[in-house]
């Protein structure tokens, strides 16, 4: 990932309660010295305690934070990061990388829900599951994700994908209902099932799956069209033609619908073959 | 005087101004489609003077050079303001790159200023026009009869350099263009500049004014053969034709290499053949902020 020593952060011992880790960026670590990080406050359910009670913590490249251990009471992670690495060993809890700008995210397990709810810049990869309304809007806004790409090697939950407004949402295994619902922009790569209600009340965007939708009540009959613009997709993305390599010999030739047209809506479902 | 391949070149220099330019990559579906696309994007575009903007192909490029993985070309637009660049691109991207099928157009030039290239294009798509944010650049995907158009948002604009030059004095018309073919041939290898006028050659070197109230430059008397008894004539005793090889690049470099490779192709495909020597275009140093002094150009 970098080749400079990362800033380490090794978990004293299972949580119980939920930990807010909303501080646990890595410009935290650019203060001059250990004793005053072991002391930054953290919320343990309705308590506070010290950093340096919950982790053991090994000083290094403050750009670049490794947090090791079962993570998954631990919410907030990356919130906001603007720039550097975070990577975790393990799994976190709800809300990884929201409102995040910059910089880099790895989670080596799951995550919770509102993973990079509202994210607006930046890359975040998952190599396990997601939970629900992941890169969907936080409670009281409009607009689901705004910019960077969101990577997730496992499933993710329902409602993925919600209002997406910008950025790239690719899903490696299975979708819950209604992925990319009232989505206004960006794209989303489903590898596994769509699920049901997908594209719903879409009204732009492109979402790109293996198998048409046959709900002819909001989309358009699909029609084979090439693409170019798929290029530029894929050399953006490597790991979307990774995904997509093995559906076609062209990848640029896909079957296009437009949807949803119960909103009068003009997204797009770009799809491999024409059947379920 | 120096001498290459025994044709003397003088120890004068070519005067170059600064400009605006800004370079695109149009792409399309095999060379032959790019041609199309390019030639007419770079039509009436040799010099500012009428034309607005300069503009020529600096390189045609492999797919694996372009964007979107199909043959493309890279185009440079040179004009005095920003402004007037701004506009002729976006129009002949209008009217030349749209129309063409197969097309796209992408930005080629990473500098912070930029100017519209899809931005002023993609109402054309009339609301179904779709962008698309990927690696950090903005796209946009407007419908067309053959499928989408693409085209980037936006462009890259920089300070660049035009009118450098030198010219070719030889015995005839039939000397004068075998040397110019070679150079402006070998030129093309030359990246980052071009050369704008009907095959890289102007034959009619410009002064500054003219009699008539109405003309900006005028015919360069002193290097029409047919004038050399009536004016002031600075071509050799036995020159019958001179041309004139005009040159715009993005940098002072690229301008400087191109003059210098252009000026040993001449001479080496000259020599014997008609060639009687090279010169450079000047207004006395007065005009141009660049002053190529050939001799330095091919130290």
């Amino acid at each position: 990932m970098s080749s400079s020593n990362p800033t380490r952060l090794r978990l004293r011992q299972p949580m119980k309660g939920r930990v807010d880790a909303s501080g646990l960026v890595p410009e935290l670590f650019s203060y001059p010295s250990q004793v005053q990080i072991a002391r930054m406050p953290v919320a343990v359910g309705n308590d506070v305690a010290e950093l340096g009670e919950l982790f053991e913590i090994v000083l290094g490249d403050p750009k670049y934070l490794r947090i090791e251990g079962d993570c998954r009471n631990f919410d907030q992670v990356a919130r906001e990061l603007r720039d550097g690495i975070v990577e975790v060993d393990g799994s976190v809890g709800h809300q990884l990388a929201v409102s995040m700008r910059g910089g880099r995210v790895i989670v080596r397990g799951d995550a919770g829900d509102q993973t990079c709810a509202a994210m607006r810049g930046g890359m975040v990869m998952v190599q396990g599951s997601v939970g629900n309304h992941a890169a969907a809007p936080l409670r009281g806004q409009t607009s689901g994700m705004r910019g960077g790409t969101l990577l997730v090697q496992g499933n993710a939950g329902e409602l993925c994908g919600h209002r997406l407004r910008r950025g790239t949402l690719i899903v490696r295994g299975n979708v819950g209902p209604a992925c990319g619902h009232a989505m206004v922009a960006g794209t989303i790569v489903i590898g596994g099932q769509a699920g049901k209600h997908a594209g719903e009340a879409m009204r732009r965007g492109t979402l790109i799956t293996r198998s048409a939708n046959h709900d002819r009540l909001r989309f358009t009959p699909p029609h084979e069209i090439d693409l170019p613009f798929l290029t530029l997709l894929l050399r953006a993305h490597p790991e979307i033609n990774e995904l997509l390599r093995p559906w076609a010999n062209d990848l640029l030739r896909v079957y296009r619908q437009i949807g949803d047209k119960t909103s009068n809506g003009q997204g797009e479902w770009l799809s491999y073959t024409e059947a379920d | 005087m120096i001498e290459l391949h025994g044709i003397p070149v003088e120890p004068t220099f070519a005067e170059a101004f600064s400009m605006t330019a800004t370079r695109v990559i149009v792409t399309a579906h095999n060379e032959r489609w790019v041609k199309h696309a390019t030639q007419a994007m770079c039509g009436f575009a040799t010099s500012v003077i009428g034309c607005v903007v300069e503009a020529g192909v600096d390189q045609y490029l492999t797919p694996e050079q372009t964007p979107d993985g199909r043959p493309g070309a890279s185009v440079l637009m040179f004009g005095m303001r920003r402004d007037d660049v701004a506009k002729q691109l976006v129009r002949r991207v209008g009217q030349c790159i749209l129309t063409c099928p197969s097309t796209a157009i992408y930005s080629g030039l990473d500098t912070v200023e930029r100017i519209p290239l899809g931005a002023g294009v993609r109402q054309f798509g009339d609301g179904h026009q779709i962008s698309k944010r990927m690696g950090g650049r903005r796209y946009w995907r407007v419908p067309v009869m053959d499928g989408e158009f693409i085209c980037e948002h936006d462009t890259g604009i920089q300070k660049g350099v035009g009118g450098g030059n030198f010219l070719v004095l030889a015995t005839d018309l039939h000397a004068a263009l075998h040397a110019v073919d070679a150079a402006v041939i070998a030129m093309q290898e030359v990246p980052l500049a071009i050369t704008p006028f009907p095959g890289g050659v102007a034959r009619s070197g410009s002064k500054v004014g003219s009699k008539y109230k109405a003309l900006i430059a005028s015919t360069n008397e002193a290097f029409c053969p047919t004038l050399r008894h009536v004016t002031h004539s600075l071509l050799p005793e036995k020159a019958g034709a001179s041309l004139e090889v005009v040159i715009d690049g993005l940098t002072e470099d690229a301008v400087r290499e191109a003059m210098r490779i252009g000026i040993q192709a001449a001479c080496a495909a000259g020599a014997g053949h008609g060639l009687i020597g090279i010169t450079g275009g000047n207004y006395g140093g007065k005009l141009g902020k660049y002053h190529f002094h050939l001799a330095e150009v091919l130290q």
